[in-house]
């Protein structure tokens, strides 16, 4: 649409007088320290190639150490008796259903059976686990551990030799006051971790998985709200939205939102209603 | 709507993708008529100078948003007189007649004149100040857009976020009293 009319550039009455005597005034120039200033800032505005050109080198020797560091506390982990998350399942099949099939069953399947036995074998002491890990004659090193929890997950020596298999990877924390000494209470002391082996999420897991659907709720904007900002919004329509902040007296969202905009369009101008907004001295 | 490509546009784009040398020409073009804009719209070379470099670096921090939907003049006359509006508020009331008159009197005239025809021609650019010194803001700022700026009745409308009428009003009042005071 182009209703431009000629006559606009027409000259006005007396305008070229005007004109020839508006041009004899001294024409002043910005001082050369103003032209400094701004070729200054209009020189910084594309100079960040500096920050740009940070050599990829560092990203490599990251990723490598990463790698290195990833595969050091893997092997670690394969090493330590700690890395035997498994043990009490097979152990609590062990001792509390002699009866069970010798060929190896699924590790589900042998959870699924301990619960109930370990239920039925010992209903009144489940808190004396730490006291049977902290007894002295019955806590094994941890490496025997490991090594009875091996020799525990082969079926043909499972029935032969239960009760070698005693420790439960135990926390190194020492033992609590109430003391249990007699044997009977390795079995338990056996089954009672059983509960922890599932693999429940851990804290770290769980910080894991949690943030993206959280970090997704934040960076979206507020569904109802009719006046959330939206970069695809023509200017209008943004003005008219922090009209309604303001109406709705949530005038820090409204300032705010008008300084960006007046960051992102310089060139439109701010109505009167809304520039009356801004503090004086801003 | 028409989107004018002029060369001012082009190096528009071409500083946004970071050609310096492109900044440094429209720089050059536009210096000089963008701060008499602002020096004789706010009457005061302490704020037109903060104005001149505000206006540059609103410029710098928008050219990655840059469109060409008018001459690039009128798009840096648009920021500059958005940043005079809040000037306004700010400082209202700004500089008399009198700090106005003793500005012009600091100005060297040209030496090839006459001694009675300088008395003369200096009388008469001292009352064109001084006239448009007391226009109101809006018949100032759009007698300037003319006369300094060269912009047509449209893009000082554009400039000044009214309409082509009031522009064109506000432009003829203003021409008007300056040939009133000017004959006196």
């Amino acid at each position: 649409m182009n209703t431009h009319d000629p006559r606009d550039d027409e000259s006005l009455p007396g305008e070229d007088a005007l004109k020839a005597l508006y041009a004899s005034l001294p024409r002043k120039e910005p001082p050369p320290a103003l032209d400094q200033a701004v070729r200054r800032l209009a020189a910084a505005a594309v100079r960040p190639p500096a920050r740009r050109r940070i050599p990829r080198w560092p990203v490599s020797v990251a990723s490598a150490a990463m790698l290195v560091v990833a595969a050091g506390l893997g092997w670690r982990l394969y090493q330590q008796p700690s890395a035997v998350p498994t043990l009490p399942t097979p152990s609590a099949v062990t001792v509390h259903a002699p009866a069970a099939p010798t060929t190896a069953a699924p590790p589900a399947a042998a959870e699924a059976s301990a619960v109930p036995a370990e239920t039925r074998a010992a209903p009144t002491i489940t808190s004396a686990t730490p006291a049977a890990a902290g007894a002295p004659h019955s806590q094994p090193s941890a490496h025997q551990a490991v090594r009875s929890a091996k020799v525990a997950t082969r079926p043909s020596e499972v029935r032969e030799a239960p009760m070698r298999v005693t420790p439960p990877p135990a926390p190194p924390a020492p033992a609590p006051a109430v003391a249990v000494s007699n044997e009977a209470s390795a079995p338990v002391s056996m089954s009672a971790p059983a509960p922890a082996a599932p693999p429940a999420p851990s804290p770290a897991m769980k910080a894991m998985s949690a943030p993206a659907p959280m970090a997704f709720a934040r960076a979206a904007p507020p569904v109802n709200d009719p006046v959330a900002f939206n970069p695809a919004d023509p200017p209008a329509q943004e003005l008219e939205k922090i009209r309604q902040l303001f109406a709705q007296q949530r005038r820090d969202e409204g300032l705010h939102r008008l300084a960006d905009f007046r960051q992102a369009h310089p060139d439109i101008a701010i109505p009167d209603d809304l520039r009356a907004q801004v503090p004086d001295h801003e | 709507m028409d989107t004018p490509v002029d060369d001012d546009t082009t190096l528009m784009l071409a500083y946004a993708k970071g050609e310096l040398a492109a900044f440094d020409t429209l720089y050059a073009r536009h210096r000089g008529t963008l701060y008499r804009f602002l020096l004789r719209s706010a009457r005061d070379p302490r704020v037109a100078e903060e104005l001149f470099q505000e206006t540059w670096s609103r410029v710098v921090a928008a050219r990655a948003r840059y469109t060409p939907q008018a001459r690039f003049s009128t798009w840096l006359l648009q920021i500059a007189h958005n940043l005079l509006i809040d000037s306004y508020r700010r400082n209202r009331p700004t500089s008399h007649t009198e700090d106005a008159t003793q500005w012009l009197e600091q100005l060297p005239s040209p030496e090839h004149e006459q001694p009675e025809r300088v008395l003369s021609d200096f009388e008469r650019r001292r009352r064109l100040q001084l006239a448009i010194e007391s226009l109101p803001e809006e018949q100032r700022t759009a007698v300037l857009l003319r006369l300094e700026n060269d912009l047509s009745v449209e893009e000082i409308a554009q400039v000044t976020g009214v309409g082509r009428e009031t522009a064109k009003s506000r432009l003829r009042y203003a021409m008007n009293r300056l040939r009133e005071q000017l004959a006196e």
